[in-house]
């Protein structure tokens, strides 16, 4: 009997075994890949990884020997670019082993900057300060036990969002676009196309030459310096004007709105896009850690308008093969190309016949590149000027957000970026107003004069009954400064810096000078403003030099007293003389001394 | 048995309703609405005294009994007064002041009647004038009542609408909300009441009573703070009606937020301050005067405010007090003696002011400061220096929809008039598609539609330069530079953000005017803040400016007597002359310009 029913229970596994072996479409001729006996009409991704020569599953693992769809996608990774999988896909041995590791090293991939800099509004002994000793990664809030705090859980609803470990499944519009490690970048965003099917016949397109798109769909808020540089600012919301009986079409992610601003002249002008400066060592990082944005990034604007040539054969293959992946630049061959601070060859920075020529990647176009020519007259090399970087005077606005009201509520639930899930802790900002006009100048970490924007937080933290929490609640005022990426080839003038308070960073007033002192006549009214603010909103500095909004530990100052005062002295010279040529400006402390006690100069007689 | 026939059962039933009816009715525990009116006809309102004990005198001069006042001649008869609804709230009213306060106030109410409070005309004509409905901005045509021809009803004719025929509806619904024959929309900081008690009786931001009348509530809002008239007037008055970016709000330093409400800031204990005047307030500094505690009624005098009895067209053209009458200036340098409120004692002179009387010394036009030295400045208007900021408020689109198909309002809501921001609430949910109506304050009536605003960008740092009717120069600030847009009933976009073109075919209908800044500082800004300055001249803010910075370029004013600068003006701003430059240095000359 047992054995009946054994024979009886393998004649049975047979014949399903045979029907389903019959059911299954199998290739006519044996190839390795099986993914593409279902996926035949798959088209490449790019140049570099043809499907005829990598196949599949080299970068989507998966079975490539089943011809099951369960079994052959089992172990299947959608985005191989995803940064938690990255090191057996894209960053396997003998690909770009070496470039993954630096990525996620990278501030894109860490940010921990911002984590750093959210941590320390809170400050030292407020309710939730840091709560590692370690500096923290994006990577340290993924997992079981991730540390929590205040900022953190700002970080996760606010900032969360937008960083390579995001994952890109999973949301709708802009914020959908955004995160997958290196597909973040270097994916192009187009409709998916499918066959009748549904077989996914369209492989998303990868690339080097990565569209804007793909930077400004993160770098719109905050510096906003993805919307600066195409001359678009933040409006105040009014959606105006009107089209039809709607609000304005100009409109960004989140229901914002903007306005049109002079667009930077490396756009205008050049038409070139984020890529076109920044090196893939500024964006994927050189393998260091760092805090802040600068340090990171490679490009300054020396590289190009005051270029370094030379050919070396370790850089001419590199760069080579970069122009190869471009597709559209001259291959630089044995030309002396250009270099940048961190010594990345600049393979679209290239010298022509003697001459340096800049192509841009999208279009490998030649673009007219001012060069050093310019560098050697009065305006860039007055002395007194030594210290200022090119953006304190090219730089035509910065986004400046006064008065950011932050509320917390502890009840409130809020989407958390990281988990996707919602949880306790609603975040709110408010503003007090915008602006655009006249970047007040300050001082860098290291040392040179830059535009700056505020950041000034006010925080309300509110209990479960939705009750004013005073204990917890701050204030907290710091400057930052950066290139906002609105440079225009005509500076800013003398008197916009020289004369003007609000640059100088003492805010809107009016600066008198009496006989005996300086008078200044603030127009922001701290003192009606409300909760114990003591300072003009665009006040970084009082007129004896003491800074009172440069709370955080990240260098940024406004200027001291010696340098107002140095500032200013100019101040009644500009009048008539009010070009860089101009002899008073040679030896100006003694062209001052001659104002001062010399009879029967023109000035005054 | 036989059946009832249907009749019997139709009458069977009313009577058992009817019972059930009655039954009810008898158990009642509330007296019925006849056994009220009964109670109240006992009690005769002319008698008030006996519910409103307490109540004060209105004002020395007014000795009168209530009625004299309060009830029209008819209604003052023998017979017990029955209703109270006979009574006249604001005998002051513009329909009965001239039955009421004529026969003592005759002077003032004719001169009133004349003036721009009244007429409200310099609004009215230049709107007009700019959105092609009439001619010319000045002689004023039309005002809210007579002598000026009574302001249009609006056009409601179908088939293709152009600015000029909504012009009137706009301004009817969103501007003539401030004058004195309406109370206006009520609210926080707006609480007032019409005729001569819009200045002379005070209301409390609140709108709060807060006298000895045990029959007024002390809780309910819309009362003036007591039953008095007033002469000593306080700034919080003016500014019930003289509040958002208008001259005004700027004495006492404010500037309206913009109106999305992610501007609802700053947080008093993690809630958004309370609004005045429907909106948030920025604060600046504010005029000297107000810093020290001058009112408004310390130089607007009652000829200023009340009129002279000639019609003016626009504000500028009234004759003021000028600064020069109190500080002196070029060519003379000393107070004008005819006020009274100025004293010279040993130490100088002082200021007496209507706000508690308090003295303050009065500072006099300094002949030595650098500016005052260049006679070509004496044809600047203090204010061109002496103000710190000004209102410039650029592009402001409106629209009129009678059907509101989205919810594209949400957040916008707040738009500094608390009806529209109510109505415009009802809109801001998705899929709510309906039909908002919106007062008319001039007819009192309500109407279906509704005008939305907003603004392109808001600032108050640009200072340019215009000539006013007198040839002297003056701050210009945008009025305003309008893109109009109308939505029908049946969702047809009939006007689809259009400019307006001025009536007399000179061009587009968007204007700069020459104001008075009242940000008045103790020092005049600096030399370079006009000259060498491209905003103050008038030009174009970049090499290339936008579609948006294009806004900060002065247009002509509406009124022609008035003017941007020429060419040769702007010239000589550029390159002012040998004596500018002296003057300026020698000011500086010895003075410790660097501290090291």
């Amino acid at each position: 009997m047992k054995r009946v029913f054994i024979i009886f229970s393998l004649f049975i596994l047979t014949g399903i075994l045979i029907f389903k072996e019959n059911r299954l479409q199998r290739p006519e001729q044996f190839s390795e890949e099986g993914c593409l006996f279902c996926h035949k009409e798959m088209s490449d991704s790019d140049r570099s990884h043809p499907t005829a020569a990598f196949g599949c599953s080299s970068c989507h693992l998966g079975n490539p020997y089943s011809l099951d769809k369960k079994r052959a996608h089992a172990t299947l990774i959608k985005n191989p670019g995803d940064l938690r999988v990255a090191e057996m896909t894209c960053g396997k041995t003998g690909c770009h082993g070496e470039i993954v590791g630096r990525v996620k090293k990278s501030l894109m991939a860490t940010n921990r900057g911002i984590l750093k800099i959210v941590q320390e509004e809170w400050g030292e002994g407020q309710a939730g300060a840091f709560v590692s000793s370690k500096p923290l990664n994006v990577r340290d809030l993924y997992g079981k036990s991730p540390p929590r705090n205040a900022p953190l859980d700002l970080y996760r609803k606010m900032c969360g969002g937008c960083h390579l470990w995001k994952e890109k499944e999973g949301n709708k519009g802009e914020v959908g676009r955004r995160g997958g490690g290196c597909s973040d970048c270097h994916v192009v965003d187009v409709e998916k196309v499918n066959t009748p099917e549904g077989l996914l016949i369209q492989h998303p397109e990868m690339t080097t030459r990565i569209p804007s798109e793909n930077c400004v769909k993160c770098h719109n808020r905050s510096a906003r310096i993805g919307l600066s540089y195409f001359g678009k600012f933040e409006s105040a919301g009014d959606g105006t004007p009107y089209e039809g009986d709607d609000l304005s079409s100009r409109r960004l992610s989140g229901r914002r709105f903007y306005l049109d601003l002079p667009a930077d002249i490396h756009f205008e002008k050049g038409k070139m896009v984020c890529i076109d400066c920044h090196t893939a060592t500024g964006l994927m990082g050189d393998g260091h850690l760092y805090d802040k944005m600068a340090d990171q990034v490679d490009i300054t604007c020396e590289a190009c308008h005051s270029p370094r040539f030379t050919s070396n054969p370790e850089a001419e293959s590199l760069t080579n093969r970069l122009a190869f992946l471009n597709g559209k630049i001259p291959k630089p061959e044995k030309r002396p190309i250009g270099f940048t601070r961190k010594e990345t060859p600049l393979y679209n920075l290239q010298k022509v016949n003697g001459k340096p020529v800049f192509y841009r990647k999208m279009d490998g176009q030649a673009v007219k590149l001012p060069v050093t020519g310019d560098l050697k007259k009065a305006h860039h090399n007055l002395k007194g000027h030594d210290r200022l970087s090119c953006q304190a005077c090219h730089s035509a606005w910065i986004p400046q957000c006064y008065g950011c009201h932050l509320t917390y509520q502890k009840s409130g639930l809020q989407k958390d970026w990281i988990t996707g899930k919602k949880t306790p802790g609603k975040w709110k900002e408010a503003r007090s107003y915008l602006r655009f006009r006249k970047p007040a100048l300050g001082l860098r970490g290291d040392g040179r004069i830059y535009p700056l924007s505020p950041c000034q937080v006010f925080f309300s933290p509110l209990d479960d009954a939705g009750q004013f929490i005073k204990a917890e609640s701050f204030t907290n005022f710091n400057l930052s400064a950066f290139d906002p990426h609105t440079t225009r080839g005509k500076s800013r003038t003398c008197i916009d810096c020289h004369v003007d308070p609000k640059t100088i960073g003492l805010g809107e007033g009016i600066l008198y000078q009496s006989k005996e002192k300086r008078v200044f006549r603030p127009t922001h009214n701290a003192s009606d403003h409300g909760p114990g603010l003591s300072f003009p909103l665009d006040g970084f500095v009082n007129l004896a030099g003491k800074p009172l909004q440069a709370g955080a530990k990240n260098g940024v100052r406004p200027f001291d007293l010696k340098e107002m005062d140095r500032i200013l002295s100019v101040e009644p010279c500009l009048g008539c003389h009010s070009t860089y040529e101009d002899r008073i400006y040679q030896d100006f402390s003694k062209s001052m001394k001659r104002f001062m006690t010399d009879e029967g100069l023109p000035c005054v007689n | 048995m036989c059946e009832l026939s249907p009749t019997l059962r139709i009458f069977r039933i009313f009577c058992l309703v009817a019972l059930i009816c009655v039954c009810f009715l008898l158990a009642a525990p509330v007296r019925s609405i006849s056994a009220l009116e009964r109670d109240l006809d006992k009690r005769d309102f002319r008698d008030c005294t006996s519910c409103h004990e307490g109540i004060e005198a209105i004002s020395p001069n007014h000795p009168f009994a209530c009625a004299v006042c309060h009830l029209h001649p008819k209604d003052r008869h023998n017979r017990p007064l029955t209703s109270h609804q006979t009574i006249l709230r604001n005998p002051s009213d513009p329909k009965t002041v001239r039955q009421f306060c004529l026969p003592c106030h005759q002077k003032e109410i004719s001169t009133l009647e004349h003036s721009l409070h009244w007429s409200v005309a310099g609004v009215i004509n230049q709107t007009r004038f700019l959105w092609g409905a009439q001619e010319t901005a000045a002689p004023a045509i039309y005002g809210i009542k007579g002598p000026l021809e009574p302001l249009p009803y609006p056009d409601f004719s179908p088939g293709p609408q152009k600015p000029e025929n909504l012009v009137d509806d706009f301004l009817r619904r969103r501007c003539l909300r401030c004058h004195i024959h309406t109370r206006g929309p009520g609210g926080t900081g707006l609480y007032r009441a019409t005729g001569c008690a819009a200045c002379h009786m005070h209301y409390s931001d609140d709108g709060r009573y807060r006298g000895k009348d045990p029959a007024i509530s002390k809780s309910k809002t819309g009362y003036p703070t007591k039953h008095a008239w007033i002469r000593q007037i306080p700034n919080e008055q003016c500014l019930h009606c003289h509040h958002q970016n208008h001259v005004g709000a700027d004495y006492e330093g404010l500037f309206e937020h913009d109106y999305h409400d992610v501007f609802r800031s700053p947080l008093i204990q993690g809630k958004p301050k309370p609004r005045t005047h429907g909106l948030d307030y920025h604060h600046l500094s504010k005029d000297i005067h107000a810093e020290r505690g001058l009112w408004c009624v310390d130089c607007h005098t009652q000829k200023d405010v009340m009129g002279n009895g000639v019609s003016y067209s626009y504000q500028m053209e009234v004759p003021k007090r000028s600064c020069r009458d109190c500080h002196g200036g070029f060519g003379r340098h000393l107070p004008d003696p005819s006020i009274l409120a100025i004293n010279k004692e040993p130490g100088g002179f002082y200021f007496v002011s209507r706000n508690k009387g308090q003295k303050h010394p009065l500072p006099l036009f300094s002949t030595t400061s650098a500016a005052h030295r260049i006679d070509a400045h004496k044809k600047v208007r203090c204010s061109a220096c002496h103000a710190q900021w000004s209102f410039q408020d650029y592009g402001l689109s409106v629209m009129r929809e009678e059907i509101i198909q989205d919810y594209k309002w949400i957040d916008r809501t707040v738009q500094g008039d608390p009806k529209i921001e109510k109505e415009l609430k009802i809109y801001t949910e998705k899929d709510v598609v309906g039909y908002p109506v919106s007062t008319d304050w001039l007819s009192g009536e309500k109407r279906p539609g509704i005008w939305s605003m907003g603004w392109r960008f808001r600032r108050w740092e640009p200072m340019p330069l215009g000539v006013d009717q007198e040839g002297r120069f003056a701050i210009v600030r945008p009025r305003y530079q309008y893109l109009i847009s109308a939505v029908n009933r049946m969702g047809h976009v009939s006007l689809d953000s259009v400019a307006p073109q001025r009536g007399d075919g000179s061009g587009r209908g968007w204007a700069f005017t020459p104001y008075v800044p009242h940000t008045i500082a103790p020092f005049g800004r600096g030399c370079l803040s006009c000259h060498q300055n491209r905003v103050a001249a008038g030009l174009p803010p970049d090499e290339k400016p936008t579609v948006d910075t294009r806004l900060t370029i002065p247009s002509p004013p509406a009124v022609k007597t008035m003017r941007l600068l020429n060419a040769r003006e702007q010239k000589s701003l550029f390159q002012p002359g040998a004596k500018w430059h002296r003057e300026r240095l020698r000011s500086r000359k010895g003075q410790i310009l660097c501290t090291q």
